[in-house]
């Protein structure tokens, strides 16, 4: 009886086991299903703002919906030390944002990060000086103010380049050491903290700006990045949340004044207090600009051959990177033809 | 009788004269009122803005002194603890000490710490004392460096570590501390290398500023801002503005191009009052002064705050000025409408004289004025119209006499002419037809013929000059042609016969263009002459019209003894010889163009026509066309002689 007994308990108890490993392993096979959605966690490299509008209109309408995802957006702080490629890399997410170089130079370094869409086409840094500037040389033995984490490579890049020794001066609240004079000069974002400038101490003379856009450190920015673990278990998922990021993308770029609603209100949702309209739209006009590629069409296409191998050469050149990882490694876009056609939403 | 169309009505318009001089009064006055209310409300205008300039810059100037005073007590509690940190840079207990007791001895300071950059304070990374009063409001003390919460990247701590001077941080919202906005001010401590070390700082809660501003209201509507060094609103009465706008994105988004300048002007420091016309909202003055610590305080009044009064006066005046005019309107109105209610007796006057009643009396004008030269040239006219009307009745019978006689004179002169038709009704080889149409009552034209021997003689004739002289020298040569006719030889016979006659004690000058002719009936031959005449037209029997050749003599009854030439012609039966004078050549129509012997001539030809009467009727109504209705201004005159 006893032994009856204990052999129905081991039965029970195994079935239980077994009923429960099925449900987690249904549940880690499905990438977290929940109902008919596939749940995907997706962190932007910033705390909530225009930067990210075509995100939230593709939350707000319902295109990750149409594309059967339930996407869980996971935001940063502002004096947050996360960085979104160690979140990826931890498995914490499963797609995030970043910039290209950022991407390109963890790759090298060993993470797992594959880009899966280029919604930037053009560098959005600018140095922005207290006196009128020519150069990038000009800069030399100059307080520069920068952002502590997001484009140190940029920097280190810009430093060996140039040849030059730049007191870089970092910050993690924004433009007020160029506001009360602390520093020379600021690297800093053309859709973020030079708009903010320009709320701040009004209009900058542009002999006063030089723009990455035109110069030879001019890098695509902004993306969409996950891993290749992620992208060999689920390379629909990551396809569809591209293609309702771009039909976001492009529903904003024709509805400006909607996709602010929507911005606010996620701003709002997100208790991020220190913004306003105003701003929010500047940045979008500046974040839709940055889109358009050189022949002044508005691309999502991913970063060619040609280019990538420029960067790596340039990265190579200077010892910032000692590995060389394949273009195909780097970029994944088997959507291209479709992508080009805006998967017929444009 | 009197002729009700013509019966003068006076009344409506003396109403509309009326209104009308009231008005043009009232207009004039109206420009004067309204052109001494814009200068009198410019300067009022000018005062009062000036005035509320002069008040609010005393109302900032008192806030800001305010304001300053309880920051200067902040920087000063923490610069006279500099010299005690000094002293104690190795005993970490004392610097704690030292935050506690600047807290405590200060109520205006919430929290105060002694931040040292990395690897200062024995070798730590962070090191920073930092003493806060607490939801409790009892003093707590802790070490402000963690790994999450890094200070030396702080705006607090850098700002004043690279500009080596003391600075206020920005405003921030103290959220899970005292939940207030507050400043902090940051003094930077050098070593005596020069180098900077450590920032000490005293968190100073922005309550009592803002309540300061917010309670700022120089007038009912008027409201204070306070905008800190990059242009945030730390208070204003729109909270949603607090710390989400600057004051330049705040005027970018509303579209205040003022307020944008005054903004600017603003985060440089500068002191000014400013006019900015807001959408909805009317104009806006804005005055403005900067802190002690780079930040700007703002007051904005509106325009009823600043002109209200001004407002008042106006419509007080404007009220007045209505009031006014139409006092003005009705008393001008009723002294013009007395004033020319003569006008009244006068259209009644004026109504019967038309009526015949040219004795009429007219009403009596005491004053010397215009109405009384009108009633006096009214006398005069009325003396004149009777005068007038008597000379009228007077040339009115003298006219009627005259048309008596010229009607009897016309009767005479067409029975001087023949004018039954036909003329020979025994004959069947000769049809006669003529009409004579004087322009006037009697004319010049002649025409006449009889039959001798077996010959048609015949003439027609245009005396110089129309009317009664005209006739009368018509009935002379009509006279001489039947006396010398019945006796001449030939047709250039009888005019040179003809001419001796008229020519000799012709005093009147007056003369007479001729042609006339002797018709064979039985041969058809005619011997005629023409003098000065229009050359007649001869139709053939084919319908052919043609021009008679004339010889040019010398017109009758201007030289006695001239020789006229006659000339001859032979005509088939059933030709029919056209003669006319030139009422009918020179018949003019509307634009002055004649009927011209071109016309005459295709009207011979192209028409065919049995006899004379059928040929002059539609020839007269052909000229009657084309002149189409104009006045005749000649004798019209047409014979026509068909030889059958």
């Amino acid at each position: 009886m006893n032994q009856t007994l204990k052999s129905c308990l081991y039965i029970v108890t195994l079935l239980a086991v077994m009923l429960c490993s099925f449900e987690c392993f249904a549940q880690e096979a499905s990438g977290r299903s929940n109902g008919n959605l596939t749940k995907v966690r997706f962190m932007p490299n910033w705390m909530p703002q225009a930067q990210f509008a075509g995100y939230f209109a593709a939350k707000e309408l319902g295109y990750f919906e149409d594309e059967g995802l339930d996407v869980e957006f996971n935001f940063i702080s502002q004096t947050s030390t996360k960085n979104p490629i160690d979140m990826l890399e931890q498995g914490e997410v499963d797609i995030i944002t970043n910039l290209f170089v950022s991407a390109m130079v963890a790759a090298t370094r060993g993470c797992d990060i594959v880009n899966i869409l280029q919604t930037s086409q053009k560098s959005a840094l600018m140095v922005v000086s207290r006196d009128s500037l020519n150069s990038l040389e000009q800069l030399s033995e100059m307080n520069v103010g920068c952002w502590r984490a997001g484009y140190y490579e940029i920097i280190d890049l810009i430093t060996l380049g140039e040849g030059i020794f730049i007191n870089w001066i970092p910050f993690i609240t924004g433009i007020n050491l160029y506001v009360f004079g602390a520093v020379d000069a600021i690297l800093c974002y053309s859709y973020s903290e030079y708009i903010q400038l320009m709320l701040s101490v009004g209009k900058i003379p542009e002999e006063r700006i030089i723009r990455m856009e035109n110069t030879e450190y001019n890098f695509p920015e902004d993306g969409l990045y996950t891993s290749s673990t992620f992208l060999k278990e689920h390379p629909e998922v990551a396809e569809a949340f591209v293609k309702a990021s771009v039909r976001g993308w492009l529903w904003v770029a024709n509805n400006r004044d909607k996709a602010l609603d929507i911005v606010m209100d996620v701003l709002e949702k997100s208790n991020v207090q220190n913004s306003n309209r105003y701003f929010q739209g500047q940045m979008l006009d500046e974040v839709l600009r940055l889109q358009y590629d050189n022949q002044g069409r508005r691309s999502f296409q991913p970063i060619s051959v040609y280019d990538y191998s420029k960067i790596i050469m340039e990265f190579r050149r200077n010892e910032l990177i000692d590995r060389y990882i394949e273009f195909s490694k780097m970029i994944w876009c088997p959507y291209r033809k479709e992508l080009a056609k805006g998967f017929g939403y444009e | 009788m009197s002729n009700p169309m013509f019966k003068i009505k006076i009344s409506g318009n003396q109403e509309s004269l009326g209104s009308r001089i009231s008005f043009s009064v009232l207009a004039v006055a109206g420009a004067i009122f309204l052109a001494a209310l814009v200068v009198v409300m410019y300067y009022s205008n000018s005062f009062l803005i000036e005035d509320a300039k002069q008040n609010v810059s005393n109302q900032l100037t008192i806030a800001a002194s305010s304001i300053d005073h309880n920051l200067l007590a902040v920087e000063t509690a923490i610069e006279n603890n500099e010299w005690l940190v000094m002293n104690s840079l190795d005993d970490e207990e004392k610097l704690y000490e030292i935050t506690r007791k600047i807290v405590s001895d200060n109520e205006e300071i919430c929290g105060c710490a002694i931040a040292f950059k990395p690897y200062y304070f024995q070798r730590r990374y962070f090191f920073s004392p930092y003493s806060y009063v607490g939801a409790d409001s009892l003093i707590y003390s802790k070490q402000l460096g963690t790994e999450d919460y890094d200070y030396q990247f702080m705006d607090w701590f850098q700002i004043p570590f690279l500009l080596r001077k003391p600075v206020w941080s920005e405003p921030y919202f103290d959220e899970g501390g005292a939940d207030v906005v507050m400043a902090t001010y940051s003094y930077p401590l050098i070593d005596t290398w020069g180098d900077v070390f450590a920032v000490m700082t005293a968190d100073y809660p922005l309550t009592g500023i803002v309540d300061l501003v917010n309670q700022i209201h120089p007038y009912e509507n008027s409201f204070a801002f306070l905008v800190s060094r990059n242009g945030t609103y730390v208070a204003h009465k729109d909270t949603s503005l607090i710390f989400t706008h600057t004051v330049l994105s705040n005027a970018l988004d509303q579209g205040y191009n003022e307020l944008y300048e005054a903004g600017l002007d603003m985060l440089n420091s500068g002191i000014g009052y400013r006019e900015m016309r807001m959408k909805g909202e009317g104009n806006k003055y804005l005055s403005y002064m900067p802190l002690h610590n780079k930040w700007s305080m703002a007051i904005v009044n509106s325009d009823m705050d600043v002109l209200g009064r001004s407002y008042i006066m106006l419509f007080i005046i404007i009220a007045l000025m209505v009031f006014g005019l139409v006092l003005l309107y009705i008393f001008t109105r009723q002294s013009v409408k007395k004033k020319l209610q003569p006008l009244v007796l006068f259209t009644e006057a004026a109504n019967e004289v038309a009526k015949g009643d040219f004795k009429y009396a007219l009403p009596e004008v005491k004053t010397k004025d215009e109405m009384r030269t009108l009633r006096d040239s009214f006398a005069y006219m009325q003396d004149s119209i009777v005068k007038y009307i008597a000379d009228l009745k007077e040339t009115m019978g003298a006219k009627e006499r005259i048309e008596s006689e010229l009607r009897i004179a016309a009767d005479i002169q067409r029975g001087m002419v023949p004018s039954v038709f036909p003329p020979f009704p025994e004959r069947n080889d000769l049809d006669i037809f003529a009409v004579l149409s004087p322009a006037k009552e009697v004319g010049g034209d002649l025409y006449d013929y009889f039959i001798r021997d077996n010959k048609f003689y015949f003439t027609i004739g245009d005396v110089s000059g129309k009317g009664v002289p005209a006739a009368i020298f018509m009935a002379i040569a009509r006279s001489a042609f039947r006396y010398i006719g019945a006796s001449a030889e030939s047709a250039s016979d009888l005019m040179t016969k003809l001419n001796d006659s008229i020519s000799q004690g012709n005093q009147s000058n007056m003369f007479i263009t001729m042609f006339a002719g002797i018709l064979d009936l039985a041969t058809g031959d005619i011997q005629f002459c023409n003098a000065g005449h229009n050359p007649g037209v001869l139709i053939s029997p084919d319908g052919k019209a043609e021009y008679v050749e004339v010889k040019n003599n010398l017109v009758v009854g201007v030289m006695d003894g001239f020789p006229f030439s006659g000339q001859s012609m032979k005509i088939e039966r059933g030709s029919t010889l056209l003669l006319y004078t030139d009422g009918v050549t020179e018949a003019e129509n509307s634009v002055k163009e004649l009927y011209s012997e071109e016309r005459l001539q295709a009207f011979c030809s192209n028409n065919s026509f049995d006899t004379g009467e059928e040929l002059i009727g539609a020839l007269v109504a052909d000229i009657k066309k084309f002149t189409n209705g104009e006045d005749q201004n000649d004798d019209i005159t047409i014979l026509t002689i068909k030889l059958k």
